[in-house]
Parts: C-alpha cells; sequence; structure tokens
C-alpha cells in the first residue's frame, strides 16, 4: 500500500479528516484538483486584492477549536479570529432604514425593541430557553455519526430535551416567526436565517432559528481572509505528519472485493490505501467516480431525488476608497413572502435578477491586509438561478455584475460605482466548473427536514467498504463548520474500522 | 374554509379514527353475531358522512386546499364503501376466526388512515403549512433510497 488513507478534495471537510488521521500516526494524503486547499473557503487574489470565493462568515468558532484540539494542537497559534461586532449592518429595501444589528443577544433585542417590546422580550426569552437547546442539538448532531436508523433515536433518547423543540423543527420558518413576534419589523429582521439553511421560510424548519441564536455567540472573521482557514489546516495538517498535494485530480476510486483501496489520477497514475475518505461532493463521488452501475440502483435514485441548496452569483470589487460602511458585512431586509417570491421567481423560473443583493462583505474592513493602502476589496453575493432561462451564464454574467453595482450604488452604497477600479464575477457555472460543485450549490443537498440527519449520504458508505464521506454534502450539513464536523466524524469512523481490523 | 370549521372537520376525524382503531384492538371482546353488523353499520355511516363532507366542501373551493380535501374524504369515503362491500359478501365464505381477524386488521388500518386524513387536514387549513407539508410529501417518497446512501 502506498498510503494508510487517502483523502480526495482539500476542502475543510477533506482538510480536517486527514488531519485527524495523520495525528494518530496513519500515513495520509489529501489530493485536491485546484491549485489551493479550501474550496468554497478559499480566497484568491486578483490586482493585489484577496477576495473571499464564497464563505466569509466564521460562525460556531468552537468547531476551529475542536480540529485542532484533535490534532493536540492550539488553534491560535495557526489562526487568528477577529470579532465581528456589529454583526451587520442591516437595510430595509422597503422602507430603505438602515441600523446595525449588535453582536450581543440583549443588544439585538434592543434593536427588536424599537418596534416591538412585546417581541424584544419574547425574543430574549426564546434565544435563551429554545435557542440554548437548538444549539444543544445542533452540538449533538455536529458530533454523532447518522449512520442508522438507531443513531437518530438514540440521540432523542439520551438528550431528552431535544424533544421540546421538535414543534419548531416540523413547523415552517415563516409560522414559526408569525406564531412568535407580533411585527412585521421582527419578521423582517429575523427573516434572512431562512436563507441561510438554503430554503425560503415558507419551505424551511423552524429550527433554523438557531441560526440567529448562533450568530449571537460570536461571529469572527480570520485574519488574512477566509483563505487563512484552509492554510492554518493544512499547516496544522503537514506539522501532525499529513501530506497535502495540490493539482492531482481524482478520476476514480480504484475498488477490489467490494473496498475501496486507492484512487486513479487523471494523469492515469494509481494510488494505493487501506481506506479511501471522499471530501467531494457525494454525487459526484457515486455517479462518476465509482459509477452507476457499481453502486445499488435505490441508491443512484436516492443521489438524483436531492434538490439543492440555492446557487448564487457573487461579484468581487476592489475599490480605491473605503465605502461608507458601519459593519463589515451589510445584510438586505424584506418581508418574508417577498422572500419567498423572490425564491420562485430564481430557483422554480430561472429568472436571473441582479436586484436579489443578499449579502454585501467588506472584508479589508476589518483586516486592511486584503487590499493595496487605501484601497478595498468589497463583494456581494446574489441569489442566481443554475441556469438561466433563455440564456447562459456566459451571455449575461458581466452585464449582471454591472446592474448588481448600479443596484449597490442604488441603494446601499451610494457613490461606490466611480470607485470600482477592478471587478469581476462568479456564476454558478463557474462554481461548478472551478470547484466541482453540482449546480453551484455552495451548501451542496437543500437542509429540509428529509435530507438531513440518516436522509443525507451517510459519513460512512453503505456501498463500499473503506470508503469514507465527508464534506458539504453529507451529514450534519453544508456550512464550513458542518463540513470540518464531517470531516471529523469520517476520520473517526475510518480509525474505528482501521484500529478494530488491526486488533484482529 | 374557515379556521373553527377546519378545527371541527379535523377533531372529529381524528376522534373517528381512533374510535375504529380502538373498535379493531377490542374486537374479541364482542360476540361475533353481535360485532358483524356494527362493524357494517358503522362503516356505511362512515360513507355517508365522508361522502356528505366532500361534497359540501367541494362546492366551496376557495383556493388549492379545499380540492385535496375534498378528495381526500371522498377517497375515504369510497374504501368505507369497498370494505363494507367485501365484509358483507364474505360473511359466509370464511370461518369466525378468519373473519374476525380480517376484520381486525381492517379497522386498524382503516382507523389509522382517518386519523391521519384528520392530522393532515388540520394541518393543510393552515396556509403557512401548505408549502412546507407539499414539499415534505414530494421527498417522502425517497426516504428509504437516501437512507441507503
Amino acid at each position: 500500500m502506498d498510503y494508510d488513507v487517502i483523502v480526495i478534495g482539500a476542502g475543510v471537510g477533506g482538510l480536517a479528516a486527514g488531519g485527524v488521521l495523520a495525528a494518530k500516526g496513519l500515513n495520509t494524503l489529501v489530493l485536491e484538483q485546484a491549485d489551493t486547499a479550501g474550496g468554497c473557503a478559499s480566497s484568491f487574489e486578483a490586482e493585489g486584492y484577496r477576495f473571499d470565493v464564497g464563505a466569509c462568515i466564521i460562525e460556531m468558532a468552537r468547531v476551529h477549536d475542536w480540529f485542532y484540539q484533535r490534532l493536540g494542537l492550539k488553534r491560535e497559534d495557526y489562526l487568528t479570529f477577529l470579532p465581528n461586532d456589529p454583526l451587520y449592518e442591516l437595510v430595509d429595501i422597503l422602507s430603505g432604514d438602515r441600523f446595525t444589528l449588535p453582536a450581543s443577544l440583549e443588544g439585538a433585542a434592543e434593536v427588536i425593541g424599537r418596534h416591538s417590546r412585546a417581541d424584544s422580550k419574547t425574543f430574549l426569552n426564546f434565544m435563551r430557553k429554545e435557542g440554548k437547546i437548538m444549539d444543544e442539538f445542533v452540538d449533538v448532531m455536529f458530533s454523532t455519526p447518522q449512520g442508522r436508523l438507531r443513531d437518530f433515536i438514540k440521540v432523542f433518547t439520551k438528550y431528552p430535551r431535544i424533544l421540546g423543540i421538535l414543534k419548531y423543527m416540523l413547523s415552517p420558518y415563516s409560522k414559526v416567526l408569525k406564531d412568535l413576534f407580533v411585527h412585521p419589523y421582527t419578521h423582517r429582521l429575523l427573516s434572512n436565517y431562512s436563507v441561510i439553511g438554503g430554503l425560503p421560510p415558507s419551505m424551511q424548519s423552524g429550527i433554523m432559528l438557531w441560526a440567529c441564536f448562533a450568530e449571537h455567540q460570536g461571529m469572527f472573521y480570520p485574519l488574512g481572509g477566509m483563505g487563512a482557514v484552509p492554510e492554518a489546516m493544512t499547516r496544522a495538517m503537514e506539522d501532525v505528519g499529513g501530506e497535502l498535494r495540490l493539482n492531482s485530480r481524482v478520476e476514480g476510486v480504484l475498488r477490489k472485493r467490494g473496498k475501496a483501496c486507492g484512487v486513479l489520477l487523471s494523469d492515469g497514475t494509481t494510488l494505493t490505501s487501506r481506506a479511501v475518505v471522499s471530501n467531494i461532493n457525494a454525487n459526484n463521488l457515486y455517479l462518476d467516480m465509482i459509477g452507476e452501475e457499481h453502486i445499488p440502483r435505490a441508491v443512484a435514485k436516492g443521489l438524483r431525488s436531492y434538490r439543492m441548496s440555492p446557487s448564487c452569483a457573487i461579484g468581487y470589487l476592489g475599490l480605491d476608497y473605503l465605502p461608507p460602511l458601519k459593519a463589515q458585512h451589510i445584510f438586505a431586509l424584506t418581508d418574508l413572502d417577498l422572500v419567498d417570491v423572490f425564491w420562485s421567481d430564481i430557483y422554480n423560473r430561472g429568472i436571473a435578477l441582479p436586484q436579489s443583493v443578499g449579502m454585501i462583505s467588506c472584508p479589508s474592513f476589518i483586516d486592511p491586509s486584503l487590499a493595496p493602502d487605501g484601497h478595498h476589496a468589497l463583494s456581494f453575493i446574489t441569489m442566481a438561478p443554475p441556469s438561466p432561462v433563455d440564456n447562459t451564464w456566459e451571455d449575461i454574467k458581466w452585464r449582471y455584475l454591472d446592474i448588481g453595482i448600479e443596484m449597490l450604488d442604488a441603494v446601499y452604497l451610494p457613490g461606490i460605482k466611480d470607485h470600482v477600479v477592478f471587478k469581476t464575477i462568479a456564476t454558478p457555472e463557474d462554481f461548478e466548473k472551478r470547484l466541482l460543485i453540482p449546480k453551484g450549490s455552495i451548501y451542496s443537498y437543500s437542509m429540509s427536514v428529509l435530507s438531513q440527519m440518516v436522509f443525507r449520504p451517510s459519513n460512512r458508505s453503505k456501498c463500499l467498504k473503506n470508503l469514507y464521506l465527508c464534506g458539504a454534502s453529507t451529514h450534519p450539513s453544508g456550512s464550513v463548520p458542518g463540513s470540518i464536523c464531517s470531516g471529523l466524524l469520517a476520520a473517526d469512523l475510518a480509525l474505528e474500522d482501521l484500529n478494530g481490523r488491526r486488533e484482529k | 374554509m374557515r379556521r373553527s370549521t377546519a378545527l371541527i372537520l379535523s377533531g372529529f376525524t381524528i376522534l373517528l379514527g381512533l374510535s375504529l382503531m380502538v373498535m379493531g384492538i377490542m374486537h374479541d371482546r364482542f360476540s361475533m353475531e353481535l360485532y358483524s353488523p356494527v362493524i357494517v353499520i358503522t362503516l356505511a355511516w362512515v360513507f355517508v358522512t365522508f361522502l356528505l363532507i366532500s361534497c359540501v366542501v367541494s362546492r366551496f373551493v376557495e383556493d388549492d386546499y379545499e380540492p385535496v380535501f375534498a378528495t381526500m374524504f371522498m377517497m375515504l369515503s369510497i374504501m368505507a364503501l369497498m370494505i363494507g362491500a367485501f365484509f358483507s359478501y364474505i360473511w359466509l365464505m370464511v370461518s369466525a376466526y378468519a373473519y374476525n381477524v380480517l376484520i381486525e386488521v381492517m379497522l386498524i388500518c382503516y382507523g389509522l388512515a382517518v386519523m391521519m386524513v384528520g392530522i393532515a387536514n388540520h394541518l393543510l387549513s393552515q396556509q403557512a403549512y401548505r408549502p412546507f407539508i407539499y414539499d415534505f410529501f414530494q421527498e417522502l417518497p425517497h426516504i428509504y433510497q437516501r437512507y441507503r446512501i
């Protein structure tokens, strides 16, 4: 065997798995098709500006600490987090109101209390009781593999408090908001957390209110840009003996008697190993790399049945001034029902709407090293269909970017268009081509109730022995902390199997 | 449909389903002579009630929910009629024991179906639940395939 374990893909999930396995003394190789590690959580440089490819917020910072602790290291020695306070500058696109959202729960309650005291009180009570239980639930889910039904049942029998939030889990987000809070302003303020979970408020589970609790536990930005996260993870992994090989595209997974035993690279090289961990999308892994003919028909059908989470287009701008910002991130607020309408137009009807700017991020506001002196790097995220109706992204992307800039100038940052010295855009098609994410969905499969837990691809493959899965398309979920945890879970399962065999 | 009307209908349907299930579970407490006509009469009553409900509801179509609701009750009604006819027909063709077991199974299954219609009606009668429930039911057929991955 060339290696004990080969990891396909150096996203944060793959690096987490590689790090833990290497720390346990296994000869581990991580293969990455691109020239940088990190996938959606990486950065790129252009004309002196450093932009975040996709992810631009650190939530659940404790998950990063878990990774370094598992390697016997300290996160602070590798990575510095800069706190975001206020969390956002919020712009109500209907009324034109602008205000900042403080990092503390009490501060957020005070903002809500400007329109409704009752809502402010409810918000605090809800977050302190149910929010805490939801957070506990997420912690349990993020640290427990969900391969079998008994794993799922065990969670509820071990932590019966979680049953108290079942009603939120099985109710739509919009209904939970309307039942809890009376003022439409509060609904607008909390509407965006459903989209973070990848579904519109009418279809999202009410449990996504947890995201609000999580943000108020601390939101950060890494010093050096989001790319600093995978760079630090790579250094940590290499320090414990792991190896990363860039520009190495995997074409297939080698099988022998129902077991994964290595990979085939695009240059024809074969590398053998005792186990394989895949950090790529489960559809790509099973349908392309392993081949539909080698997996049960039910599995192939199951993979095709997933609906993808929203795709987006991101505009990246280099500015020759500091725009008038009050926080690193600007978030757009609108009515709950309007979010549903936007959603339907974009994802059901395929309309490309550059006006649907959801979030603006200016990382150099908090870390000036990300742009040349006096300049700033800014990106804006819009909801965008994977393939626009009657058009291709290649035909419309530059026009789309220009309309997006006009929108920024008109609503969010007046005067910005005169200060744009560099601009580029990444469309869902670009994400699909460069990062191999089906339909450019950065959160991979949608986060509906029936795409979660035991119904999301398991971290230990049920089709092929010695194959383990991590990344956004697997349990627990698609997000930076979710992907890191999936890597930790996959590594634990691989260690359990490999050690068990060694003992025998 | 008004919320209160929907609530009464849902409550009534759930109770009816529950009572049918209880009848099924308690089947051996009754004598066969008494039990069989009771069941056939109950099913006939269920058939008439559900048919009436579905006809009344389908006359007042307001949005996408009422046709779904009316169809559910119409199907339950037809099911009741078919089950009643089946049990009247096989009365003399099978042994008393086999008849008893069949009736028990039928009552539990049918009672469960009626209860589920009641719960579905309660949820679907609320506008806020509809996209969530429709989406849930769209994904439901795939859970076994997803569980296998």
